[in-house]
């Protein structure tokens, strides 16, 4: 006997076009409960920034033109100072100036933590930018890192010159989480969960539906349809000959 | 058997009940019926009398009232018929009926009984039918015996079709021993509940008898079309499939 069987697609997408309803279902359930779940069981993250620029004067001259390589040099300088700047020692002196001028007590590797930082748009300004929970505390490390981070860079690389370009303001809102992206992606999530649901039912389903069912295990004709009896209310559905418009025929 | 499990045989009885034909019986499941005859019909080409068994896979599918309906419909075009319930263990016809079981076929096959009295004439027009008799501890040998072949023989020239109702294919070899000793066997499929294994292995069994399967009866059939069948086109249903399988019979 053949184990190999056909998958019909089309007859699986009309399953799943029965169950419609069921994929929606879900979707909505799922997206209400991420909506529900991200509002009130996710912290929201705060984040403030500051721009920085460095001008490393040891690098060659432009010429006029900027080229790809050039871009691809200042990428990798900002890396560069980046990672000095996330230097264990350079947190710590961080740490000390927020103490110092806030009062708070955290430790460099904390500090790290909520850091982040990158290029601006490609160019040699870069972003460091500090998440927390809580608003003030982010901007405070923001500005502790802007007052710390360009002594320390000047520091490491000689002859160069770093200045901020921009402090960092308390954030007025939080940047995370999208409560309305989080949803949406429950439902995705829901949806798959339920289309999986109906296919992996439809798979298992070893009844007969069909004649195409009947004609896998034999070829042997069907000789008769017999309609579901207990679904007729025989006064609606009975021929009665006076009503009918259709001869019958051969009988 | 308990209470409640007799309560609920009784009420699934009358249930069946309603579903005999009769004149009430809506056109579409006349027509049903007709349409089957006349596909047994041509299956079994040749003068004489015909003696058919109709089997299923499961126990419930249906099979004693799609026998007693098409033992109903033969009759009314003309033919004489007689309907014999082999099903000995569990005899369904008498219930559906409601007439004693006793005498049958049982009776008769042991030697008790002689088959004219076993018969109860015209329960509906050029209709008999033999009941199955008292439950015996060993239908199977008695089926097997030479009386069963002989009592066939008997009544072949009597009748015009000998109907027989037989137990699930597959609980029981009673089916498969029947079917060997007679012209053709129908195999009951109910739509959306018989299982494909079910059903293979029932083909499979009457195949190692002997049996000439003629065809598939599809019971219980929710045809999506068939709404818009019985208002539009009515005898275009009816030609589709009996010409259909007519065609798919001789190959």
């Amino acid at each position: 006997m053949e184990k190999a069987k056909e998958i019909n697609v089309l007859a699986l997408c009309k399953s799943l076009l029965r169950k419609a309803w069921l994929i929606v279902l879900c979707a909505i359930v799922f997206g209400i409960g991420g909506y529900i779940y991200t509002d009130q069981c996710v912290d929201p993250m705060y984040q403030s920034s500051i721009l920085l620029y460095v001008n490393n004067t040891n690098k060659t001259e432009n010429s006029g033109n900027i080229s790809a390589s050039d871009l691809a040099t200042s990428q990798r300088l900002v890396e560069t100072y980046i990672i000095i700047l996330k230097s264990d020692p350079v947190m710590e002196k961080v740490a000390n100036n927020l103490k110092h001028t806030t009062g708070t007590d955290l430790t460099g590797g904390a500090i790290k933590g909520m850091i982040t930082a990158g290029a601006e748009n490609g160019t040699e300004v870069f972003r460091v930018s500090v998440s927390s929970t809580d608003p003030v505390l982010a901007a405070e490390v923001a500005n502790s890192v802007a007052a710390v981070a360009p002594k320390e860079i000047e520091g490491v690389i000689q002859g160069s010159s770093a200045k901020v370009v921009q402090h960092a303001t308390v954030a007025g809102a939080p940047y995370s989480p999208n409560k309305t992206r989080q949803a949406a992606i429950f439902a995705i999530v829901g949806a798959v969960l339920a289309v999986a649901f109906v296919l992996i039912r439809e798979f298992m389903d070893v009844r007969i539906k069909s004649e195409e069912d009947l004609a896998e295990i034999c070829d042997a004709p069907i000789l008769g349809f017999i309609p579901e009896l207990s679904q007729e209310s025989s006064s609606k559905y009975s021929y009665t000959p006076h009503s009918s418009e259709n001869e019958e025929v051969g009988r | 058997m308990n209470k409640r499990k007799e309560q609920d045989l009784t009420q699934s009885y009358v249930n069946q009940r309603r579903l005999i034909l009769n004149a009430n019986s809506s056109f579409h499941i006349q027509e049903a019926y007709r349409t089957l005859q006349t596909n047994i019909r041509f299956s079994l080409p040749g003068n004489g009398c015909k003696v058919i068994c109709l089997t299923s896979s499961m126990a419930s599918e249906g099979k004693s009232t799609t026998c007693l309906n098409l033992a109903i419909s033969m009759a009314e075009t003309g033919n004489r018929v007689l309907l014999i319930d082999a099903d000995m263990r569990r005899p369904s016809q008498s219930k559906l009926l409601i007439e004693k079981a006793s005498p049958g076929l049982s009776n008769v096959l042991a030697g008790l009984c002689e088959v004219r009295l076993a018969i109860r004439k015209d329960i509906r027009p050029h209709l008999d039918v033999m009941f199955s008799g008292e439950i015996p501890p060993n239908p199977l040998e008695l089926l097997s015996s030479k009386t069963m072949e002989k009592m066939l023989e008997e009544l072949k020239s009597l009748y015009d079709y000998v109907i027989i109702d037989t137990p699930p294919a597959t609980i029981v070899s009673d089916a498969c021993m029947i079917s060997s000793m007679t012209d053709g066997t129908l195999l009951l499929v109910r739509q959306n509940e018989a299982e494909k294994e079910g059903v293979s292995k029932a083909v499979k069994q009457l195949q190692m008898a002997n049996a000439k399967l003629l065809g598939f009866v599809m019971n219980g059939v929710l045809d999506s079309n068939s709404k818009g069948y019985r208002r539009k086109n009515k005898y275009g249903y009816k030609y589709k499939y009996t010409y259909e399988a007519a065609n798919r019979g001789k190959g």
